[in-house]
């Protein structure tokens, strides 16, 4: 099959496809809606999602998922605030590093609980993000901290050479290429999708699934820090509700996996998955730039997600079917929760 | 068997997973009453344990319909946006279109049931995860629940009033005025449950589709069947919790319930009904609540803020979950598995 025939034939490019026709149905009803600033705003709202992807998928691969990515990302964004509210005269990167050494513990402890005692990572993280934003609307009684540092204020206004597309973008998109490279050429990313596909095949293997998914938590904790302070950088405030109101870790799971990487781990690529959230909030911003009404919205999301792993779970069985495997363990009524070992 | 009758119900009781909660409970209550005084105020009255019982008895139906589902190993994730829709419905229907509060309440509580019903087939046909489909299912749920909402101006209101004597009867009745008639609806609804899980032929499947799908597949258990009517319970049971609450405070909520969304799920794991299910029952599900409620009122009543609350319920779940898992290492050491 030729190159070009395959990319065709791939998730990738009909990704691509619904994107541009949604653009295409924009430009007809809405032709005005092509301006800077709305394209700004995209672009704003995919370098901090897209940050946030990284981690997301990486952990899908291996088998895990972390429902505090959002809650993470606000503690973090709000130590970074009131740290430079209550010492403006130190300089302000090494309070983002405190952010992303919040990030490493937080990560730290959801790899305890999920990797060191074994619990579902899907529960004990919801309890997890049940204690953060707790201990953020208990600290912040609720309110937003704003950020009076013009030149971490202006990081996000950055743009490139003119263009609408600020740097965190770029950044955003470096991130997503460092990271499927990782997970395509080098062995510790070959290791993490054997651990999510088969992890006692993995154990045999000589390779240790706990281990590798306790470093991906991590992964995640830093990069959701990385991704609280780009929005705290844009929004110049931080806000214990920002990123949960706005669902930003359902997102990424839904555009992970439309992107192909597996809800039950062991597939899928990087670029796939970036695709798949450009798409979700070219949508989400078409849907909001036409006027149609907030539960359409809601409604979109909600069922896309349902499509998205419906699709997935008929993919898993058909590849499962393909190598004669038996399907039953996969759903149905039992749990058939992914890293429980 | 001489061996097996001559262990005491006493000593089973000791050995359940309740009884280390019935202590956390005493530990509680004395020292709820110490701290009191401190905020001038007393623990230690009749009125404080009604109010208690009176705040479980809505999270006490979602903790009877997650519990059930969670012994045959299934989880949903949509209760209480099902219980926030059941509310809403209920105050569209009474207070803008003018409908009896009994149609009202029919009509919501048939929703609620379709709602279960497309959770159940998500599950057992699309074979989905339980836990995603039905969070997917809540997204959705609270879709139609905005559009329920929208006036005729096409302004999505956030809450809405309406004004039924007996409608608003339903959830504040007191018998002799002062026993809430919702407590009583709640401890015959444990009962029930409890009895059907523990007694009946139906119960039992419930518990070896929980332990051992392939042993319950077998020995010819529908599992299929079964797991239909628990996710359907499930959501029945959020839609009563939702219409007790909307009648209680006079107007249904989009943001009704949404504190409560994950207590009914830590209630039955703190009372022994563990993941992956086929152990627990009612009677630990009530009293992991009991604990979890008389925790927040204590706080309430010794001045702690709602957001010290809220950061002290994940910590309970997450703990509750930890318990879980020791308990179950050692049930499996003991087994030697």
């Amino acid at each position: 099959m030729s190159r070009f025939r395959k990319f065709t034939q791939s998730k990738s490019f009909l990704l691509i496809v619904l994107t541009l026709i949604i653009l295409a149905i924009v430009f007809i009803v809405e032709p005005g809606a092509y301006n800077r600033g709305n394209a700004a705003q995209l672009m704003a709202t995919l370098s901090y999602t897209g940050v946030m992807l990284c981690g997301i998928a990486m952990l899908l691969m291996s088998g895990g998922f972390d429902f505090s990515t959002s809650a993470q990302a606000s503690v973090a964004m709000l130590i970074f605030a009131e740290l430079v509210r209550r010492f403006p005269s130190v300089p302000f990167p090494i309070f983002m590093l405190c952010a992303l050494v919040f990030g490493v513990i937080s990560g730290s402890i959801n790899a305890f609980f999920a990797d060191g005692l074994g619990l579902m990572p899907f529960i004990c993280t919801i309890g997890m993000s049940s204690v953060w934003s707790g201990l953020a609307a208990l600290y912040t009684r609720g309110s937003t901290i704003p950020i009076r540092n013009a030149t971490f204020n202006s990081i996000a206004a950055q743009y490139v050479f003119g263009t609408p597309i600020p740097w965190t973008f770029v950044f955003a998109l470096v991130l997503v290429l460092i990271y499927s490279g990782v997970v395509k050429y080098t062995r510790f990313g070959r290791s993490i999708l054997m651990s999510g596909g088969n992890p006692t095949a993995a154990r045999l293997a000589g390779l240790n699934p706990r281990k590798i998914q306790a470093m991906l938590f991590i992964n995640n904790g830093v990069l959701a820090a990385v991704a609280g302070l780009i929005w705290a950088s844009q929004q110049k405030m931080g806000s214990p509700t920002g990123f949960s109101t706005a669902g930003a870790d359902m997102t990424c799971l839904t555009a992970s996996i439309l992107g192909g990487v597996s809800f039950m781990g062991g597939a899928g690529a990087l670029g796939g998955a970036f695709l798949g959230i450009i798409l979700i909030q070219v949508l989400a911003y078409s849907l909001q730039v036409m006027g149609l009404p907030n539960w359409v919205i809601t409604l979109i999301n909600g069922s896309l997600l349902v499509i998205a792993i419906s699709i997935d779970t008929f993919n898993v069985r058909r590849r499962m079917k393909k190598l004669g495997l038996k399907t039953a363990s996969m759903g149905g009524p039992r749990m058939g929760m992914p890293g429980m070992r | 068997m001489d061996n097996f009758t001559r262990i005491s119900t006493f000593k089973k009781a000791i050995r359940s997973k309740a009884f280390p909660l019935l202590i956390l409970f005493v530990i509680m209550i004395v020292l709820f009453t110490a701290l009191a005084p401190l905020n001038d105020a007393n623990f230690l009255t009749t009125r404080t344990f009604i109010s208690i019982l009176r705040d479980l008895s809505v999270p006490g139906f979602l903790a009877i319909g997650a519990g059930c589902l969670m012994v045959s190993g299934g989880i949903d994730l949509s209760q209480a946006t099902v219980a926030a829709m059941t509310g809403v419905t209920i105050a569209v229907s009474v207070g803008w279109w003018n409908l009896p509060w009994y149609a009202a309440v029919i009509i919501a509580l048939l929703i609620a049931l379709c709602i279960g019903l497309v959770n159940a087939i998500l599950v057992n046909e699309l074979n989905m995860m339980p836990f995603i489909a039905t969070m997917a299912m809540s997204t959705v749920t609270r879709a139609v629940m905005m559009l329920i909402a929208t006036d005729q101006t096409g302004q999505m209101q956030g809450s809405i009033n309406y004004n039924n004597p007996t409608l608003t009867l339903i959830g504040n009745y007191e018998i002799g005025g002062f026993l809430p008639a919702t407590i009583i609806a709640m401890i015959i609804a444990f009962i029930f449950y409890g009895l059907l899980l523990s007694k009946t032929k139906f119960g039992r499947s419930v518990y070896l589709i929980g332990g051992n799908p392939m042993a319950a597949r077998l020995a010819g258990i529908n599992s299929k069947k079964t797991s239909y009517i628990l996710f359907m319970n499930c959501s029945l049971m959020g839609g009563l919790a939702g219409l007790i609450y909307t009648s209680r405070v006079k107007q249904g909520s989009l943001s009704a319930m949404a504190t409560d969304q994950f207590t009914g799920l830590t209630a039955a794991i703190l009372g022994g009904i563990s993941f992956g299910g086929g152990s627990g029952g009612m009677g630990g599900a009530f009293i992991g609540l009991l604990v979890i409620k008389t925790f927040n009122k204590g706080m309430t009543i010794i001045g702690a803020s709602s957001y010290v609350t809220n950061v002290l319920s994940g910590a309970l779940l997450l703990a509750a979950l930890s318990f879980d898992y020791y308990s179950q290492r050692r049930q499996r050491k003991r087994i030697g598995a």
